[in-house]
């Protein structure tokens, strides 16, 4: 369908308007141009009021105000309307022409008031006139039920997705759910038709199965066990997918904080924190080893130092003594205990007696004085030899001893440094990053983890709760099928039910199947549009909507970018999801947008001014812009697909404004 | 109508299932006549499922007779 003219008597500010739109081709667009507060926004509810008997995108100054226009004095005469009309002329397919109009009497009453006459065959709201005209060779001929056509032209559950205000689109995402999301996928997919034909025949199966009970008793006592358990099934299936919604969520949380913790703190900060910690306390230990074995160090060498210079003339000593043993001078040839032993005995071992005051005897006692004294001596001597041997010994010793403790002082030494060096490394490495901030992250990303984990065990417990509840579903059903097959009345509602049930399966698996594929296809559409209008070619990498129909819109780093994108950036993503809807949609009508550049700066806006088109190839586009929105860059991108322009001439007097539709430079 | 060729992509999902073709012709016939009737009340065309789901059952029914 595309809108040929758009006709305006008596409607809001347009006391007459006429608006020929851009024909069918190349260049399709019709742009209208005004200032804030001009009627633009009235010119799409124009066509709301005319289709649906509704102002969807009614300005709040103008609500609760008549739909009647109402001129400012004209030297003191008022125009007084008897009549507002709205009239779109369609062409379609064929060429085929179309004429829909709405119109509204009026008259004065009594107090002078402007009031409506309602049509006595409305059934419009405000009691106003419609008609729906098909041009039928050389006559044109009123449809029938034109209310119904129109829904079937273009559902008012979808005229979202065509006709809209730009300007609000920045919220879209804001207040929008994923329910709502889920519901214009499945609006502009057509699924509303599959959804009545599954409740109808549900209705019918349901319906089937009471008739049954009056039949038979036993198969309605099998019934309500079958019903019972596949609604516990059902029920299980349910709380299944709440667990696997759960699981996925915590999954996808757990990836963006992890994300956003390799965006804050790159590698395992947590791993060189903690082995920072270990350092700061390992450094200070060593340290204190090292101090330890100087220590000892020194000690060893103060008291190894006399003994390593006095070690020449301590071998010497030493030499000396040794050699005195070796040639026998010490220890003395005879012993003491022996000399007086021959003392005592009076007798030499030669025969020669020793009796007292004999010379022989005091020669003998001379030995034994001179025997006490050397034997003293040298054994004084012979162990002053040992220890002079012990400490040579010691020096010998000492250069390896010192060597070990240098070689621990080294090591020890090379540790510290070392470690202190990693420390030093870490610390860099480390830097400012925020550790409570990583700490946080960490802390929920194990809260999620853990979430995860219980809903897999929860899920895991599910399947096996709707698994056994199936087979007993299923068992029950033997059960009732049993039962209905014994009479033929039986029997005959068995063959409805499960023919209804084959119906119902393949309904829901169709149903499924196009949802999933539309969501798929607006996915693409979305992504595709928003990374090509956005002018940060290198910020945004994806735009995804999950089967809960949640949209994500992910950062090239992947984290999740939705909450942080500017007023303008969600106003291009808005535009990418809509244009999307309504070229999945398959809805072949004309796409008006009020402000669709509104928020966007002038950088941007060339670049979707640039790029809408490509979009929207083949559809008629209404843009209704301001002179900011349509600057002369703007004008000169768009000049290639636009077939039409219009300015709103507006007048402010008392008593009321007034808006006509000028040619664009006029 | 417009809306019809929205609808081709419910049908085609009918034509391609595995479904015993009794039912996918139940499908599509029902379906256009849901798009026929999308503006109206559920319970003026209630008795034509009945109707539609007899006839059909009926004719699966005669099909072995035929056979025969």
């Amino acid at each position: 369908m595309w809108i040929e003219r758009l006709e305006l008597q008596n409607y809001r500010q347009y006391r007459s308007s006429d608006i020929e739109f851009a024909p069918p081709g190349k260049e399709g667009f019709t742009v209208v141009q005004g200032a804030n507060g001009a009627g633009k926004t009235n010119l799409l509810n124009a066509i709301t009021w005319c289709l649906y008997d509704q102002e969807y995108y009614l300005n709040p100054e103008y609500e609760g105000l008549p739909v009647y226009h109402v001129a400012p004095d004209q030297g003191g005469v008022s125009y007084v309307p008897t009549f507002v009309q709205v009239r779109l002329t369609l062409i379609g397919a064929g060429d085929k022409r179309y004429v829909i109009t709405r119109k509204l009497n009026l008259r004065k009453d009594a107090a002078g008031k402007i009031v409506p006459v309602p049509d006595p065959g409305s059934v419009s709201d405000d009691g106003s006139h419609f008609s729906f005209l098909r041009r039928e060779g050389e006559d044109m001929e009123a449809v029938q039920n034109p209310e119904e056509y129109v829904q079937e032209m273009l559902p008012s559950g979808i005229r979202d997705y065509f006709l809209f205000d730009g300007e609000r689109l920045n919220s879209y995402f804001q207040e929008t759910s994923g329910k709502q999301i889920r519901q214009a996928v499945f609006d502009v997919s057509q699924l509303e038709l599959l959804e009545r034909l599954i409740d109808h025949l549900h209705a019918r199966q349901v319906d089937f199965y009471r008739d049954s009970k009056a039949l038979s008793p036993k198969a309605d006592e099998a019934r309500a066990k079958y019903a019972a358990a596949t609604a516990a099934a059902e029920r299980a299936s349910q709380e299944l997918k709440e667990f696997e919604t759960q699981r996925d969520q915590a999954e996808r949380q757990e990836r963006e904080l992890a994300a956003r913790l390799k965006e804050i703190a790159p590698g395992d900060i947590n791993e060189k924190q903690r082995r920072r910690e270990e350092l700061d306390v390992a450094i200070p230990q060593l340290e204190k080893d090292l101090e330890t074995i100087q220590q000892e160090k020194r000690r060893f060498l103060f008291s190894m130092a006399p003994v390593v210079l006095a070690a020449e003339p301590l071998i010497e000593y030493q030499a000396l003594i040794s050699k005195s043993v070796e040639s026998g001078q010490i220890p003395p040839d005879y012993t003491r205990t022996f000399i007086r032993k021959l003392l005592k005995e009076h007798k030499c071992i030669c025969g020669t007696d020793l009796n007292d005051g004999t010379p022989q005897h005091e020669a003998v006692k001379a030995v034994l004085i001179g025997v006490d004294k050397l034997s003293d001596l040298s054994t004084e001597l012979i162990e002053e030899g040992a220890r002079a041997r012990s400490l040579i010994h010691e020096v010998t010793g000492f250069p390896h001893q010192l060597q070990i403790l240098n070689e621990s002082i080294s090591k020890l030494d090379g540790r510290v440094n070392e470690n202190k060096r990693e420390l030093k490394r870490i610390q860099k490495e480390i830097g400012d990053t925020n550790l409570d901030k990583v700490r946080s992250l960490e802390s929920q990303i194990q809260e999620y983890r853990q979430a995860k984990d219980r809903a897999i065990d929860q899920a895991g417990a599910k399947r096996h709760e709707r698994d056994a509840e199936a087979q007993s579903a299923g068992k029950y059903k033997e059960e009732v099928d049993r039962e209905w097959g014994k009479d033929q009345k039986h029997r005959e509602l068995l063959k409805m039910v499960h023919f209804c049930e084959a119906g119902l399966a393949t309904a829901e698996e169709i149903k499924e199947s196009i949802t999933t594929m539309v969501r798929k296809d607006v996915e693409a559409k979305t992504k595709a549009y928003f990374l090509d209008l956005i002018w940060k070619k290198n910020t945004y990498s994806d735009v995804k909507i999950d089967p809960d129909y949640k949209v994500t819109v992910e950062h090239q780093s992947g984290r999740e970018a939705l909450g942080t994108l500017s007023m303008g950036e969600r106003q291009v993503l808005a535009l990418s999801f809509v244009a999307a809807l309504n070229r999945v949609s398959g809805f072949d009508m004309p796409l008006v947008i009020d402000s669709p550049l509104g928020k966007i700066s002038e950088t941007p806006k060339l670049n979707i001014a640039q790029n809408l088109p490509n979009y929207l190839k083949g559809k008629q586009v209404v843009l209704l812009v301001t002179e900011e929105e349509y600057t002369d860059e703007v004008r000169d991108a768009l000049r290639s697909s636009v077939g039409r322009e219009w300015r709103i001439v507006y007048r402010e007097g008392e008593g009321g404004a007034e808006a006509g539709v000028v040619k664009y430079g006029q | 109508v417009v809306a019809s060729e929205v609808n081709e992509r419910i049908r085609e999902a009918i034509s391609r299932s595995d479904a015993d073709p009794e039912v996918k012709e139940f499908l599509a016939r029902m379906l256009g006549f849901e798009l026929e009737n999308l503006s109206k009340s559920t319970w003026r065309y209630m008795d034509l499922y009945e109707k539609e789901i007899a006839r059909t059952v009926g004719q699966i029914e005669k099909q072995p007779e035929k056979a025969d």
